[in-house]
């Protein structure tokens, strides 16, 4: 089928920085319809810039415009219902990290989509980083032999601009950095690298939501270490070894990676030069535009609700086993840090 | 000690945080943390606790975050419109909402970098500074000073030295500077670093909350070791297996200054760094950009370390202030010695993920 009309539920941040501009950019060829948002002044403020697009406060409001695709960029906690609510009405669904709050909603949300002979694909915009393409070819040719090692080190103090502080809730999100910035790191890894296995996981939460978290993993042979932060910048680098050299990408770099060959070979810096400043919401684009191929029978790139699965059990369970991280400056002198 | 419901404005900074921190892990009081954007609670949301949106230059805001509190710690930082904006709003919401008690974080260098020999709370203050913080926290002083007359709420004001510690500029912002080759000494840092780690101030903050003899009182804050900057710059060199001896020792020369000297020393500041590490990374480059065109040069700031005049009075002040009214006041007396308070912040860096000497893998 060919995709014509879309709606978005979630008039948030992400959509207001990221979904609008790429619908903008699209209006010639996608009719927007709809925007949902329990906030009905913030949807009408988005659905005034398309004609002829309904600004609701349901989603079965927004369901009722009868649209081929919706976009779920709502918080994370209503991500399982909207997405079940819009595949059942024999919508498409695009839904954004993280995919739900529990592995059990996602497994229930993949059934439905299954179900209903719909898809639902799953946001992970970091797979349209043309570095991301790199990496891939990279690994997937073998030349650099087996993998020895992973680190990863991606964080910087919290700047996205929130409506409130509900979004550092369990209830609402799921969880702290791991749940935010975790997923997209561990869905590239395993994209990459193929599944990985929890070691360990600690973070920082002492009642509340982590802003620091570090999860050594397995894959195969070949040991990680994920270190997310919300706190301090440091360079955010993704380093991959491998018996014959090392990839290493930073992410703020969205097209381009750094080869290291071992010996004297040097370095290379590899770039997708037909990419030379792109920019988030570019990507965001050709996941959308990916995803409309894929419904009109061209091949594209899509996650699906089942690739995406594996993170999120990997999620829950790093969650369900966690420990304290080591902080010997947190807590004043003769109190324990964590209760 | 009474139990206390604290506010703390500014508790995404590097002071206010390690307020929020230790007021609530150490579990004699309650403690509510104010930022002027929800994203400000990031690290405050690790703990189940009241988190309050509001802009402190907003009287009315503020007062409806100050609601059910009885002390207010003013904790923010900034440039001159920052520090001296938020203070009659603050002061006014604290009224508004029956607050007993504002304790205000100054500064010592309120008393100049390189302070005369004998300097204490009786020394007077003076606009005529070359450096525009210190200006700014001197005038914020008299500000307060004026409100606390006409007003009801009591208080305190602090004037610690260099604050040191997890999440400070004064390190984090070090530590990048050597990792960057942008590190320097001038005139070796022999003059001494008038520092206090941040437990130490936390401590003294909580001596603060209570004792009627203590409103409108001011107390400068250090510690009993007074190390050469030199020997500072040592510890951290050596965390990271650096060699002290790298780190290029500068001459500075006092001349009139510049425009580009005055936006450099801005831009170099640790205040003003400190201020722009909190800034999301677009805005931080927009910054890097409006430096470079205002100093006009045509491109980034100059690569390799130049000194700015605060530093260079920092790294030759001979005396520091003395802090002994706090001891005698407050019972002010640092609990953390500086060699624990050097592990402890060597013990966040690597937690931080700098390259500190025998830390496991990030």
């Amino acid at each position: 089928m060919s995709v014509t009309t879309i709606a978005i539920s979630g008039c948030g941040a992400v959509t207001h920085h990221y979904y609008l501009p790429v619908l903008e950019a699209r209006r010639d060829r996608l009719n927007i319809v709809g925007f949902h948002d329990p906030d009905t002044a913030r949807a009408g403020a988005m659905a005034a810039r398309f004609s002829g697009s309904a600004a609701v406060d349901t989603m079965d409001a927004l369901l009722a415009l009868k649209p081929d695709l919706v976009i779920i960029a709502s918080p994370p906690a209503a991500h399982a219902d909207q997405t079940i609510s819009a595949l059942r009405q024999s919508a498409h669904v695009l839904c954004e990290k993280p995919m739900a709050l529990t592995l059990a909603d996602a497994t229930a949300m993949a059934e439905v989509a299954d179900a209903q002979d719909r898809l639902l694909a799953i946001g992970m915009v970091r797979r349209h980083f043309p570095c991301s393409r790199i990496v891939e070819r990279l690994i997937g040719g073998g030349w650099l032999g087996a993998l020895r090692s992973v680190s990863v080190f991606e964080g910087g103090a919290f700047h996205w601009p929130i409506g409130d502080q509900r979004y550092f809730t369990r209830e609402v999100s799921g969880g702290g950095v791991l749940a935010d910035v975790g997923v997209h790191v561990l869905d590239l890894l395993s994209h990459w690298l193929g599944p990985a296995e929890l070691v360990t996981y600690e973070d920082d939460a002492m009642g509340g939501v982590e802003a620091n978290a570090r999860l050594t993993l397995r894959y195969g042979e070949a040991g990680g270490v994920i270190r997310l932060s919300r706190d301090w910048d440091r360079p955010n680098l993704i380093d991959l070894r491998f018996a014959q050299g090392s990839v290493q990408w930073r992410a703020e770099d969205m097209a381009a990676v750094t080869l290291f060959l071992d010996g004297d070979a040097g370095q290379l810096r590899i770039t997708d030069e037909t990419a030379n400043g792109i920019t988030f919401p570019d990507c965001i684009g050709l996941q959308l535009d990916a995803i409309i191929d894929h419904l009109a029978g061209k091949p594209a790139r899509i996650v699906r609700a089942a690739n995406a699965l594996p993170v999120v059990a990997l999620i829950e369970r790093a969650y369900r086993e966690r420990g304290p991280m080591e902080m010997p400056w947190l807590a004043p002198v003769g109190v324990a840090a964590h209760g | 000690m009474a139990r206390h419901r604290v506010a703390v404005i500014g508790a995404n900074g590097f002071i206010g945080n390690r307020i929020v921190e230790m007021l609530h892990l150490g579990g004699d009081h309650e403690v509510c943390p104010i930022v002027r954007r929800a994203s400000g609670l990031a690290l405050a949301s690790r703990f189940a606790l009241d988190g309050r949106v509001a802009d402190a230059r907003d009287e009315q805001a503020t007062a409806m975050a100050l609601q059910g509190c009885d002390i207010v710690v003013h904790a923010l930082s900034g440039d001159r419109a920052t520090i001296l904006g938020t203070l009659d709003p603050v002061y006014r919401a604290a009224e508004k909402a029956g607050c007993r008690r504002l304790i205000y974080l100054s500064t010592a260098v309120v008393h100049g970098q390189a302070p005369d020999a004998g300097t204490d709370e009786t020394s007077p203050l003076s606009r005529k500074q070359a450096v525009d913080y210190n200006v700014s926290k001197v005038m914020a002083e008299r500000r307060l000073s004026v409100l606390r007359k006409r007003g009801k709420v009591e208080l305190v004001v602090l004037r610690p030295g260099i604050v040191y510690g997890p999440r400070s500029q004064w390190i984090g912002g070090l530590a990048d500077d050597m990792l960057a080759g942008m590190a320097y000494l001038v005139d070796g840092g022999s003059g001494m670093f008038n520092g206090i780690y941040v437990d130490n101030l936390v401590d003294a903050i909580t001596r603060c909350l209570d004792g009627a003899d203590t409103d409108g009182q001011t107390f400068l804050l250090g510690e009993e070791a007074t190390p050469s900057w030199h020997e500072v710059y040592h510890r951290l060199a050596l965390a990271m297996g650096r060699d002290i001896a790298d780190i290029p020792q500068l001459s500075f020369e006092e001349r009139r200054p510049t425009l580009k000297d005055r936006l450099d020393a801005l831009r170099l500041s640790p205040a003003v760094k400190s201020v722009t590490r909190s800034m999301p990374r677009r805005l931080q480059d927009g910054l890097g950009a409006f430096w470079a065109a205002a100093s006009g040069s045509k491109s980034a700031p100059p690569s390799g370390p130049r000194p700015t005049l605060e530093m260079a009075l920092l790294h030759r002040s001979p005396h520091v202030p003395s802090w002994e009214k706090a001891r005698r006041v407050l019972g002010y007396s640092p609990p953390v010695a500086p060699d624990e308070a050097w592990r402890r912040t060597i013990a966040w860096l690597a937690f931080a993920g700098y390259p500190v000497v025998g830390a496991q893998d990030a």
